[in-house]
């Protein structure tokens, strides 16, 4: 097994961690064009890693449709992927793919935590727990925590739409209204 | 009767209830007898279900099952190993499917399988090898006897019955 595969070190991100450059022309009415058009065209990578996961094709399909919030193509490939949605329980044994993964994504990249076990190891944080990452958070820089065991596509759906907030400092979607009773 | 595994020397056949235990016949082994009665039961159409570990005072249990497409006749064959050197040898000249099987129980107790020809961790990551995560502590370990039960005996050797023998003299006392 190769040395990158372990996960004896405690950073595991190359150096500088997630820090990315600031642009070399940095005009901000284009910024915050390309801004708007990243936050509507999100790319989130075809990952899941437990029963999240089925969570969040049930919001790629076409009930929940995020196709409506600009987010429909999930791609097979980190190297088109904006979006990491870390849907699921992340082992040890894992880690070192999922921080891989991350490492090959593009920038700008954000990551969704989804699901309890992906922000603190959820029903895994336990005495005994021997296999479990106790939150993702702790590989890799996480932008959004959708709490949930698992999330409601539904809330999925709102993480996207703090996402976009956060990219665009504006949030785009309606608020859905409060229900009697 | 057991006719698939005539030929192999068996520390004890017992016929247990399935309803109860889920196996038909439980077979215990002496370690080196394990390939043999894995090659009888190939032979026999028997596939194998599963392979795991069970952590007693007496050592690790090592339990193979195999089972029938065509009847309902579910076997268990019980391998006791000491705790010092927990070593049995492998099935995979048989069974192609128990590498992954015996990786895993190798993972989980440290029962080490000779001859498996890729013993490295499964399930754990590679620095955890010797973590032993289903290992018991000692307050919550417990006896063969106390978990297990002999069924309906055909043959047995004295070793094994001396695992059960204390539980059913504790029974004849409390009658």
């Amino acid at each position: 097994m190769a040395a990158q595969d372990s996960v004896v070190q405690q950073d595991m991100l190359t150096t500088g961690g997630h820090h990315m450059d600031p642009p070399i022309v940095n005009m901000k009415l284009a910024q915050d064009i390309f801004d708007v058009c990243r936050s509507m065209s999100l790319w989130p990578m075809t990952f899941g890693l437990a029963c999240c996961a089925i969570e969040m094709m049930a919001t790629g399909m076409a009930r929940f449709d995020m196709a409506r919030f600009g987010a429909e193509v999930f791609r097979p490939s980190p190297r088109q992927s904006d979006v990491m949605i870390v849907a699921g329980t992340v082992t040890k044994k894992m880690a070192p793919s999922v921080v891989r993964l991350y490492e090959q994504m593009p920038g700008p990249k954000w990551v969704i935590a989804m699901g309890n076990c992906a922000i603190s190891g959820g029903p895994f944080k336990i005495k005994d727990n021997y296999n479990v990452i106790q939150g993702v958070d702790t590989l890799i820089p996480v932008d959004v925590y959708v709490p949930g065991c698992p999330p409601r596509p539904e809330g999925l759906l709102e993480g996207f739409f703090e996402l976009q907030r956060l990219i665009t400092g504006k949030r785009w979607w309606p608020v859905a209204a409060k229900v009697e009773g | 009767m057991l006719q698939a595994l005539e030929g192999v020397a068996t520390q004890c056949v017992a016929k247990q209830d399935p309803a109860v235990t889920g196996h038909v016949w439980s077979v215990f082994l002496a370690p080196g007898q394990i390939v043999k009665a894995a090659r009888k039961l190939c032979e026999a159409e028997y596939s194998l279900e599963d392979i795991f570990a069970m952590d007693f005072e007496e050592g690790f249990l090592v339990q193979y099952h195999f089972n029938r497409w065509t009847i309902n006749e579910r076997i268990v064959l019980r391998v006791l190993v000491s705790k010092d050197n927990p070593v049995v040898p492998s099935i995979t000249s048989v069974f192609d499917g128990a590498e992954w099987h015996e990786r895993e129980t190798r993972d989980f107790h440290g029962v080490v399988f000779e001859g498996n020809p890729n013993l490295v961790p499964l399930l754990l990551a590679v620095e955890d090898k010797d973590l032993c995560p289903l290992c018991k502590t000692d307050k919550a370990r417990k006896s063969i006897k106390d978990v297990l039960a002999l069924g309906e005996v055909v043959s047995c050797s004295a070793e094994v019955e001396a695992l059960f023998a204390e539980a059913e003299a504790e029974e004849a006392s409390d009658a």
